[in-house]
């Protein structure tokens, strides 16, 4: 699971199950192809404070991102290379989801979260 | 090859159940044993056999603007998969066949997760598009498949694109050989078996296979094809009823209807 996926996901049949709290045993670092399009059509999509919570709570992940997304972030080249590193290049292998409404847990195994 | 298939007991149908089974978060049995576990068992073999893209479902996928999100809502083995990658867009799909995510995950490395389609694990209003094929069909009840749409329409983002398909009752004669004999239907899979695997088959399932899916087993052994013989739950639909189910649904425009390869189609909008 990337953290693109993960700050999609949301406890099923929630109102608040978001942002799931990831409980990491394994997390890889991947090399993707960086599309700037792509992560600058992504940014409208992401919510942007629960994914500098995300990443402040994996210790392992550089924390490059700034505390607001810039202004003109389409041209912003640095901008767009961290947030691709964030979303596409690291993975959550082993561990799992907890649902911050009803502490319900999801597990993940090779990468694959159990949401059922 | 012309699958035979058969009328589903009503008493296995969810039809039993009280109206207010639109919100039971249970997976009704006829699902679990049906289609969730066929597929389990499956898994392998029809991804084997089943891995291309069906051409009009793929050409949505490519009028999209580039690097969209798309939802793959019952994604089986991901055979949308490098459809969408092709233009740029990020598929994240899920299905409830623990088996078939793997195949998506560690095989296509796509995103992709175990969930249920009719309660799905994302955020409302992020999705450019979503894909739901093949999945309306083996949904059995109305309530369910209602749930279904409205949880397709909840993680759209307005003006965002669902384009359903699902098996049509009407079949072209002499295409896929199916006629069903019902709106609700068991349509055999053959699972080919080596000859070992085939003997310890035959020791494990020992009903014939005609006892087996009137009884509503999920499986038997059919020793003379040398094949474990699954039954698939499926719900057929009438011309006309794809439609009407996405319609009762408040938000959803239907923009097109048509029949594609034994399915009905129905390409729908949500409200901007």
């Amino acid at each position: 699971m990337k953290l693109i996926t993960h700050n999609m996901l949301m406890s099923p049949g929630t109102r608040n199950g978001f942002p799931l709290a990831i409980e990491v045993e394994s997390l890889e670092e991947v090399e993707a192809d960086f599309n700037p399009e792509f992560i600058a059509r992504m940014v409208e999509k992401l919510d942007y404070p629960a994914l500098l919570q995300t990443v402040a709570s994996l210790s392992v992940v550089e924390g490059t991102l700034p505390p607001q997304v810039p202004e003109k972030y389409a041209e912003d080249e640095e901008f767009l290379k961290a947030l691709h590193h964030v979303l596409l290049e690291v993975e959550i292998v082993e561990g799992s989801l907890v649902c911050p409404e009803t502490a319900r847990k999801f597990p993940i195994k090779e990468g694959i979260p159990s949401m059922l | 090859m012309a699958a035979k298939a058969r009328a589903v007991p009503s008493a296995l149908l969810g039809a039993a159940l009280p109206s207010s089974a639109e919100e039971l978060p249970e997976l009704p049995e006829i699902e679990r044993e049906h289609v969730q576990r066929v597929y389990d068992a499956i898994a392998l073999e029809w991804h084997g056999t089943r891995y291309k893209a069906w051409p009009r479902v793929a050409s949505f996928v490519g009028r999209l603007p580039r690097a969209s999100l798309i939802a793959d809502l019952g994604c089986g083995n991901g055979k949308m998969h490098a459809a969408c990658a092709a233009h740029g867009h990020l598929a994240i799909g899920c299905d409830f066949s623990a088996a078939l995510v793997r195949i998506c995950a560690l095989q296509l490395r796509m995103e992709a997760q175990a969930a249920d389609v009719t309660a799905l694990p994302y955020r409302a209003a992020v999705f450019d598009a979503a894909l739901s094929i093949a999945v309306l069909h083996h949904v059995s009840t109305v309530g369910r498949r209602r749930r279904l749409v409205r949880e397709t329409l909840r993680v759209l983002r307005p003006g965002g694109q669902a384009l359903f398909y699902a098996w049509a009752k009407e079949q072209a004669a002499g295409r896929s050989g199916h006629v069903f004999p019902s709106a609700d239907v068991f349509v055999p899979f053959h699972q080919r078996l080596t000859r070992a695997e085939g003997e310890e088959a035959a020791a494990e399932h020992k009903r014939p296979r005609e006892e087996g899916a009137a009884e509503g087993v999920a499986a038997a052994f059919d020793p003379e094809k040398r094949a474990v013989v699954h039954q698939r739950y499926c719900h057929v639909y009438a011309e006309g009823e794809l439609r009407e189910l996405v319609e009762s649904v408040e938000g959803f425009r239907v923009l097109e209807e048509y029949y594609d390869t034994g399915n009905w189609c129905i390409l729908a909008e949500k409200a901007a």
